[in-house]
């Protein structure tokens, strides 16, 4: 079936004009695809963009490693999930922290439920059920914990407790140095372990 | 006749005080578990020790100790062996349930506390007193020491010079 000459010229007429506009758009996705660096082709606002994009965005299996800058000793935090927030920093899940002793620094393992980890600064807020054990044996337990990774420090502002060989302890706050494992509490009691032999 | 009188009188006045520093004895409970309150507790595992202060407070059954700072000292395993006191040391001890049993009080500027030996040791200006409803009497000394499991307390000689143990009596 032959097509009418007035209905080919007006195709001819549509794609002329459909095409070029065709090309120019698988051009930029192109262009886009093989960008380097995407940030170099938006500004500022672009930026804000793509942060808002990745915002939520799901991370299996997140595991940070570095070093404590102050002795040398290292860390391992991993997690169940995580998940990227607009201010850049990852909420966590599920999550379990060793630092190695080297050196004269002393290691301790933590384990929380949840947790907010600012990778730029290596600060890390622990949340939720919240337990650390030394390698001195003492066990600490809180539900709000700021960690520092690059110091070696720890805050607890809120309740915490500590159990060790000599008793049990509570306190309403607390700050440690990881690498010389001293704690100091505010508002403190202390309950001695029952020497052996005794009743009570 | 007239001085075997006065004799006799001063044994009887005397009577009760000697008795006092004879049978010194304070309320405790060795079996009790040991707390410590304090302002602010430095926990340094690494070499065995605890530092309380402000408000420092330990109590032990009926016994309680406050101090200006205390100090804990553990072993290599952790566990604790020595709960020393420094600084303003008050020893407060409740002879009974009622009120009326009096606390017996012992002051010193030093107290540290054998937790194995369950002996409390107060040294430096060791000044014990019952409250004035039971006994108007004080005891100066050097050195005390307090048996935790029995209570029974004696007064030592000072450990620079080798005396023998010297306890001044005073009334009230």
């Amino acid at each position: 079936m032959a097509d009418n000459p007035e209905i080919h010229s007006k195709r001819v007429a549509r794609l002329r004009k459909i095409l070029p506009a065709l090309a120019g758009v698988a051009f930029l996705i192109l262009l886009l695809g093989a960008a380097p660096d995407m940030r170099s082709l938006f500004g500022s606002k672009g930026r804000e963009e793509i942060r808002n994009a990745l915002a939520g965005l799901a991370i299996s299996d997140p595991v940070f490693e570095g070093n404590l800058s102050t002795d040398g000793r290292s860390y391992r935090m991993t997690a169940k999930s995580g998940a990227q927030g607009l201010d850049g920093r990852i909420q966590l899940e599920a999550i379990s922290l060793t630092v190695s002793a080297a050196n004269a620094g002393s290691g301790f393992r933590l384990h929380a439920d949840s947790g907010l980890m600012d990778g730029t600064k290596q600060i890390a807020q622990f949340q939720g059920s919240i337990d650390l054990q030394d390698s001195h044996g003492a066990k600490l337990t809180t539900q709000t914990l700021n960690a520092d990774l690059a110091q070696g420090t720890l805050l607890a502002p809120q309740a915490v407790s500590m159990q060790t060989p000599s008793g049990t302890l509570h306190a309403e706050a607390l700050r440690a140095d990881t690498k010389t494992q001293t704690y100091v509490f505010d508002k403190a009691r202390l309950r001695l372990a029952p020497r052996r032999g005794q009743a009570k | 006749m007239r001085h075997i009188a006065v004799i006799w009188l001063l044994l009887l006045w005397l009577a009760p005080t000697v008795g006092f520093a004879q049978n010194l004895r304070f309320a405790t409970d060795a079996s009790a578990p040991v707390t410590a309150k304090a302002d602010k507790i430095i926990w340094q595992q690494a070499i065995g020790r605890a530092d309380l202060s402000g408000a420092a407070h330990i109590t032990q059954g009926p016994l309680s100790i406050t101090a200006e700072a205390m100090h804990l000292l553990m072993d290599e395993t952790g566990e604790a062996q020595n709960l020393v006191s420094q600084g303003q040391v008050v020893v407060l001890s409740k002879m009974g349930a009622s009120a009326k049993d009096g606390i017996r009080r012992a002051d010193a500027d030093r107290a540290d506390y054998d937790l194995n030996a369950n002996v409390l040791l107060l040294s430096g200006n060791v000044r014990v007193r019952q409250n004035k409803a039971r006994q108007g009497a004080n005891v100066r000394a050097a050195r005390l020491t307090i048996d935790m499991q029995t209570g029974l307390a004696r007064i030592l000689g000072s450990p620079q010079n080798g005396k023998p143990a010297r306890a001044r009596i005073e009334l009230e």
